[in-house]
């Protein structure tokens, strides 16, 4: 079952001369890391923003073309409503926090107590949550004073503690440093087997390989690739809509240039190992046969 | 350690009471002289000290008000006109008018002045909003107050990065007078740019967190209001009525 649908969409901002989104048509099943990837400029946080409502709600402009989410046009949808069905999150940790809250406790509660939930569900809802994306150590402290990677958790962890199905994380990690990405796309992860559908913009090529199930290359507005991650980074002509390949896929491609035979082409480091592993040992086998 | 002692402090009433409080005195020493002002503030003081915060309270207070009002005091002596001259060196003199004008204008500047940092030391803004939440005040009016405390200290942190930042790029901050009025501006230009494009990324946060989900919004701060917060309460309100009444009479009486 698809948890979003999006039919010929195209989106002008109110000062922009032409589209920024052009005839867009993606389906995103249910339970699926769908991941956007395209050079700056390309649309992909104006999509995101489609998604959850806040175009042409929040920004103005024109809109044509169709949004479902679970079955609700979000465009019809109060934005207040769509809150909580579709969670968001986006790139600045520093204003993502909501600036009311004097422990990073009551920020995680601060989404649960607009929605109304009852105080002991919110204190048990919070307590686990943290508890998954360990962020337990920050509970007391002042949300403001957390490092940027941290606050990306606070951040990630508040929505996640919300519930909804459909969760549009918008370059979570493109201010921070690689420990702090890695702690981000772990709670990214923990989000994926939960079950929750996932629309994720990312320049990092290898985490969007390693955990993404669906691909889509944007270009000037426009969807011009998708598929599996190995799909669109075999692909040569990925490289052409100036997106990144993962440094494992660029290795295994200077490999083949170099006139080494490998099968197919890896995207991940644990393929990229097992393909390299298989050429030895074939050139081994090759040699053994030669030496007798 | 330090969350549990504030806690068990804010705890020991509910802080719509001690607004009350601070409100009821503030209001009595603006309505009456300086007299009534200063023993005001000495009932401020022993209400800070009851609470465990007089140290506190009585440095904030003697750094602040207290400069404010002796200021603002001599200003006036010196600069409102009168006839009647009690004291003069050269162009400086102090008439009975401006003497009597300072007096009253400073009592309530130093009565109401007090009063608020009081408030500011003893009520814990976040529980306050959220009794005020419950009787029925709106969410945004909450949010906007709280949010702008909480931010302040943002600001200031920026606003010294910005000025690091500035000076890296050679703009002469540490000089005279006119030296730092000319960078006045290009260091709070892009403190306000940045607020604002700010504030457009906060609403995209609030939204996200349901700020505006069509839901009774509930609250995980249980604060108490027990028998003594609901007695001072209406001892507040009849203080502050009698005071109104016996200023009337006052004021009647003398006319």
């Amino acid at each position: 079952m698809d948890s979003i649908q999006i039919t010929n969409l195209t989106y002008k901002y109110p000062i922009s001369e032409e589209p920024v989104l052009r005839n867009i048509n993606l389906n995103v099943k249910k339970g699926e890391l769908c991941a956007i990837i395209g050079a700056n400029g390309s649309g992909k946080t104006t999509l995101c923003n489609a998604i959850r409502g806040f175009v042409p709600k929040f920004y103005k402009g024109e809109i044509s073309g169709e949004i479902i989410v679970n079955g609700k046009d979000v465009q019809k949808e109060e934005i207040g409503n769509t809150a909580l069905d579709i969670g968001f999150v986006f790139q600045n940790p520093f204003t993502q926090i909501s600036g009311i809250a004097k422990t990073v406790f009551e920020e995680l509660a601060y989404g649960l107590e607009n929605m109304g939930i009852e105080r002991e569900i919110i204190i048990r809802r919070v307590e686990e949550t943290m508890r998954m994306t360990k962020i337990e150590e920050f509970r007391d402290r002042n949300p403001f004073q957390l490092s940027g990677g941290q606050q990306q958790r606070v951040a990630l962890a508040a929505i996640l503690v919300m519930g909804q199905p459909v969760l549009v994380i918008d370059e979570p990690t493109s201010q921070l440093d690689p420990q702090s990405t890695d702690d981000v796309f772990e709670v990214i992860k923990l989000m994926k087997s939960m079950g929750k559908t996932i629309v994720l913009v990312e320049h990092k090529m290898e985490q969007i390989a390693e955990y993404a199930d669906h691909v889509v290359v944007l270009h000037k507005g426009e969807v011009v690739m998708e598929g599996t991650a190995k799909e669109v980074f075999s692909n040569p002509l990925c490289e052409e809509y100036h997106t990144r390949l993962p440094q494992c896929t660029k290795i295994a491609g200077e490999l083949k240039n170099m006139g080494i035979d490998m099968e197919g082409t890896p995207v991940t480091v644990e393929e990229t190992v097992n393909t390299i592993k298989a050429v030895m040992e074939n050139k081994r086998k090759e040699m053994e046969k030669w030496r007798l | 350690m330090n969350m549990q002692k504030e806690t068990e402090r804010t705890q020991k009433l509910n802080p719509l009471t001690i607004l009350y409080i601070v409100v009821a005195l503030a209001v009595i020493s603006v309505i009456y002289d300086y007299k009534v002002s200063v023993v005001c503030v000495i009932v401020m003081m022993l209400v800070a000290a009851g609470f465990g915060e007089f140290t506190s309270y009585l440095k904030l207070w003697s750094r602040s008000i207290l400069w404010m009002c002796a200021l603002c005091f001599v200003l006036q002596i010196f600069f409102i006109p009168g006839e009647d001259v009690i004291w003069k060196y050269g162009v400086f003199q102090v008439t009975r008018e401006g003497l009597e004008q300072a007096s009253k204008l400073c009592s309530r500047l130093f009565g109401a002045g007090s009063a608020a940092i009081l408030g500011f030391r003893l009520i814990d803004l976040g529980n306050l909003m959220a009794v005020l939440e419950k009787s029925g005040i709106s969410p945004t009016v909450t949010y906007v107050l709280m949010s702008t405390a909480n931010i302040i200290p943002q600001m200031v942190k920026r606003m010294g990065a910005i000025l690091e930042a500035q000076k890296s790029r050679g703009i002469e901050m540490e000089s005279n007078m006119l030296v730092r009025a000319k960078a006045f501006l290009p260091s709070i230009g892009p403190l306000i740019l940045n607020a604002i494009v700010n504030a457009e990324e906060r609403a995209i946060t609030l939204e996200a967190r349901a700020f505006s989900a069509p839901c009774r919004k509930t609250s995980i701060k249980i604060i108490p209001d027990i028998k003594t917060d609901k007695i001072i309460r209406k001892l507040m309100i009849a203080a502050v009525i009698l005071a109104i009444g016996g200023k009337i009479i006052l004021w009647t009486a003398f006319k």
